[in-house]
């Protein structure tokens, strides 16, 4: 058999992996931390700057750590572009953090930098139009939950578990009425201070420019406290064992919501554990997804996440759609019992080493997506850690230790506080 | 026994200064055959193979039929290989496995890194070797794969897919289901399409081909059914509870000349596409009415089209942005345009494309079939859009904006939501009201009927 194959040039150039190295800028002034990580195979820079705050930070009315993240974007491209809101927002708001990117090609440092720069400034904008973004706000939500209607169950079942709605209103859109333009420039008084702000630098860029470029705009920042994290306090009672039920025309299919809690005795150096967490919660993972959707069918749609918070708590979420002809209870039943289960299950060294490979080829995907490879470098980075990049990952995975990642199992399936909303989709009237 | 098989082998040439992008095939073909075709415009280092059987299925019901059947013979165990298995096996290599169709097609297509590439190959032929495929996994991807009506979640990407689908599948043969599928897919491909730059796939298509014999289906003994264009006028489903309304206007368009359909796809990336259009400035920004007004442009067939422009807006105001998004409309049709603009949108089409090329390996499968859907012609392939489109100018744009853009009075309009009526002169052209809870073909067979 032969084939005659010619070749296309290039219309993009490619964006392969190389190493990379995150190199801690030595002077960072009053900001809480600064990075660089030279790319030399990238022909553009991007600038993350995350604000080690989010909706999570927010007091009772939600949707003010979003809404802050409209005027400040907003503000920093009217500030500095000279066309400004041409453009859709370069922001996005989490759970404990806020991050905006702005990206040039390296003779546009100084706008990319200016750009970033304007954030901490407070945002200055006409009073009709800050008043008017709400409502772009609401649209967004609306089109969020829209979109995604298992994102409401989700936050459900964490207010449920934590016993607080910072963060997760039942209806957002709600709370949106209440918001006022002070409360949000209150909340980028308090928590856009440079002490509670990290920056990374990330592609055609070394050291050295880098340095000076943060000299140049961010030299004038005074170091402060930084703001505290005050919802790491929010703790499960250890008893808890939640259930609720809801109807609603909002799901097309009957879902669980489901979240648990569990922790460590003794304090953790978290960054050291990140890639025995990624090892570990893969093939807890893997077991569970065996049980409800691999192997008895109890799923018709699953998806399961973990998250680690910077004081060792960890959280672990599932959403369940189960099969037509299994009940909501008999799924919640199978997915309990299959964390149980796991309390006495042997994990061979195979499965340690088939997760590590995974979690690499994970690492090596990035270089196919320079966005998943931005969000690499501020995942840890929201938390207050020093990012990480992919190269530097793949080799702390392959050093983390197997007693390590059972440890991390073993508290996974734990008896501990969890919260469970099975909802019934309903057809609409 | 083996099919015969022909090669054609494709190039694509294309410069980074936009040159135009031809298709030569040097291989003549002949019937009863799996033609192969291979072509080299993925990113650098990515491979992919494409596998293609004809098969009509002139009903969605039909078409989802086979995906699903499709889908779960992939996901179903083997004696060798555990469901569990493959899936580890397809995250630790990178291999993503797609299942999409056509109304005349089945397509699978398998892609990975180049270093990847032939093991995943030999896993996918593994898979179609197995007899048979697991029903509760048959089960499970017939639910996946059922449609949902874009009255439910009223997303304007939903709607957009439930009337390309009530545009292209027209008849009502009732669907082959079950066993019966297993003989109309598991049968040699009729073509298979290779995409790779800088590779050589040695034995791919002979890997992939062992698993199969050569024989007719039964779907095609059924000519393919004609598609339709939507019907004109409006519908609305009133629903005094929605705070939010989905405004729609637009068409299934065929055009006269790739170049016509070039123009027309730069024009709505001028009203819709990004923060840059018209509708992100006028609709967004300044009206402070909607988070996601946009236009749709997606290809459908040769020379054919979805067009159309859409945003979700507060209920008891959609009337008043129906109107500024059809003067969008018009003000687009008139020529109204700046000279920048077009040309950044014509550069948004450019860059779409080539995305497309470069990372969608099913699209441009897609694209081939509809000029070939059979078997590769004798001659020259050239896939004449991508010449059209890299040739385009903007310059006459807004002279020929009329002529290029139908008048309103040729596009549907559909309201989702609110409790405002349409005005007596959105029902001139014909009216449906339809109930919560109904299918959306309702109202567009009583507007076709009009």
């Amino acid at each position: 058999m032969k084939f005659i194959t010619a070749l296309i040039t290039a219309l993009i150039l490619p964006f392969s992996a190389t190493a990379q190295t995150v190199i801690p800028l030595e002077q960072t002034y009053g900001l809480y931390n600064a990075y660089v990580i030279p790319l030399r195979d990238r022909s553009r820079i991007d600038v993350q700057l995350v604000v080690l705050s989010g909706s999570y930070d927010e007091g009772e009315i939600s949707g003010v750590a979003h809404y802050t993240e409209h005027l400040a974007a907003l503000y920093s491209d009217t500030k500095v572009l000279q066309q400004p809101r041409q453009r859709d927002l370069n922001a996005f708001t989490s759970k404990v953090s806020t991050v905006y990117a702005n990206t040039g090609s390296p003779n546009e440092i100084d706008r990319i930098m200016k750009l970033t720069r304007a954030v901490l400034d407070t945002p200055a904008l006409s009073d009709a139009f800050q008043q008017s973004e709400i409502d772009i706000v609401k649209r967004e939500v609306l089109y969020k939950e829209r979109n995604a209607p298992g994102r409401w169950l989700r936050r459900l079942s964490v207010q449920k578990l934590y016993d607080s709605k910072t963060g997760r209103a039942d209806e957002p859109v709600a709370d949106l009425d209440k918001i006022t333009v002070q409360a949000a420039l209150d909340f980028h008084t308090k928590n856009y201070q440079p002490s509670n702000v990290m920056i990374i630098i990330s592609g055609d860029i070394d050291q050295k420019t880098a340095q000076a470029k943060l000299t140049q705009y961010f030299g004038d920042t005074v170091k402060t406290a930084r703001v505290p994290d005050t919802w790491l306090d929010d703790h499960p009672d250890p008893d808890l064992r939640s259930v609720t039920r809801i109807s609603s025309p909002r799901l097309l299919e009957n879902s669980i919501a489901y979240t648990k809690f569990f922790e460590f005795s003794e304090p953790q150096d978290i960054l050291a554990m990140q890639a025995s967490f990624f090892i570990a919660s893969d093939i807890y993972n893997a077991y569970i997804y065996n049980a409800l959707y691999l192997d008895s069918f109890v799923a018709q749609g699953f998806s399961q996440s973990s998250y680690i918070a910077i004081d060792g708590d960890l959280e672990y979420t599932a959403f369940v759609t189960p099969s037509p002809d299994v009940s909501l209870d008999d799924a919640l039943a199978a997915l309990n019992t299959a964390i149980a289960e796991m309390r006495t299950k042997v994990i061979t060294a195979q499965e340690i080493e088939t997760a590590r490979a995974k979690n690499v080829a994970y690492t090596k995907s990035l270089a196919q997506n320079p966005r998943a490879y931005l969000d690499f470098f501020q995942n840890l980075g929201s938390d207050g850690l020093p990012p990480t990049s992919p190269t530097q990952f793949a080799q702390m995975v392959a050093d983390a230790s197997d007693d390590e990642v059972l440890r991390i199992i073993a508290a996974f399936a734990s008896d501990s506080p969890y919260a469970a909303v099975l909802a019934t989709a309903t057809e609409p009237n | 026994m083996r099919p015969n098989t022909f090669i054609c082998a494709a190039t694509l040439a294309a410069s980074l200064l936009f040159n135009t992008p031809t298709l030569a095939q040097v291989a003549t073909a002949e019937d009863d055959a799996t033609y192969i075709s291979t072509f080299s415009t993925l990113t650098r280092g990515m491979a992919s193979a494409s596998m293609v059987w004809e098969l009509h299925a002139d009903t969605y019901a039909q078409s989802i039929a086979l995906q699903a059947f499709l889908s779960a013979k992939i996901n179903s165990p083997t004696d060798d290989i555990t469901t569990r298995d493959s899936i580890d096996f397809r995250t630790i290599n990178n291999v993503d496995f797609s299942v999409s169709a056509t109304p005349t097609q089945l397509i699978f297509t398998v892609q990975s890194p180049q270093e990847t590439f032939n093991a995943a190959i030999e896993h996918v032929a593994a898979l179609f070797s197995s007899a048979g495929v697991d029903p509760n996994w048959l089960k499970r991807q017939t639910y996946a794969f059922r449609p949902f009506s874009a009255t439910r979640l009223r997303t304007p990407e939903m709607l957009e897919a439930e009337l390309i689908r009530y545009a292209n599948f027209t008849g009502n043969t009732p669907a082959l289901t079950g066993d019966a599928l297993n003989s109309e897919i598991l049968r040699s491909p009729n073509q298979i399409i290779l995409n790779a730059q800088e590779y050589e796939f040695g034995e791919t298509a002979d890997i992939l081909m062992n698993s199969f014999d050569p024989y007719e289906a039964t779907l095609n003994d059924t000519p393919p059914a004609p598609v339709r264009a939507l019907p004109t006028g409006t519908i609305h489903l009133r629903d005094p509870d929605s705070t939010e309304t989905l405004v729609f206007m637009g068409q299934v368009r065929d055009f006269e000349t790739l170049t016509q359909q070039a123009q027309t796809d730069t024009l709505f990336n001028y009203m819709g596409y990004g923060p840059g259009s018209e509708m992100f400035r006028i609709v967004r920004q300044e009206r402070r009415a909607s988070y996601d007004p946009r236009s749709h442009f997606a290809q459908i067939g040769e020379k054919r089209a979805f067009t159309g422009l859409s945003a979700t807006v507060p209920s008891p105001i959609w009337p008043e942005i129906y109107d500024l998004i059809a003067k969008i409309y018009d003000d687009t049709r008139a020529g109204q345009n700046t000279d920048q603009g077009l040309e950044n949108s014509r550069n948004a089409m450019l860059n779409g494309l080539i995305g497309d090329l470069r990372r969608e390996p099913d699209w441009l499968v897609k694209r081939y079939l509809e000029l070939y859907p059979s078997a590769p012609p004798d001659g020259q392939i050239i896939l004449g859009i991508l010449d059209a489109s890299f040739q385009m100018e903007t310059s006459d744009l807004n002279v020929q904006a009329a002529d290029i853009l139908p008048a309103p009075e040729n596009m549907i309009t559909i309201i989702i939501g609110g409790e405002i009526t349409p005005s007596a002169k959105l029902q001139e052209n014909g009216f449906c009201a339809l109930e919560i809870g109904q299918p959306l073909a309702k109202c567009l067979d009583q507007l076709a009927a009009q």
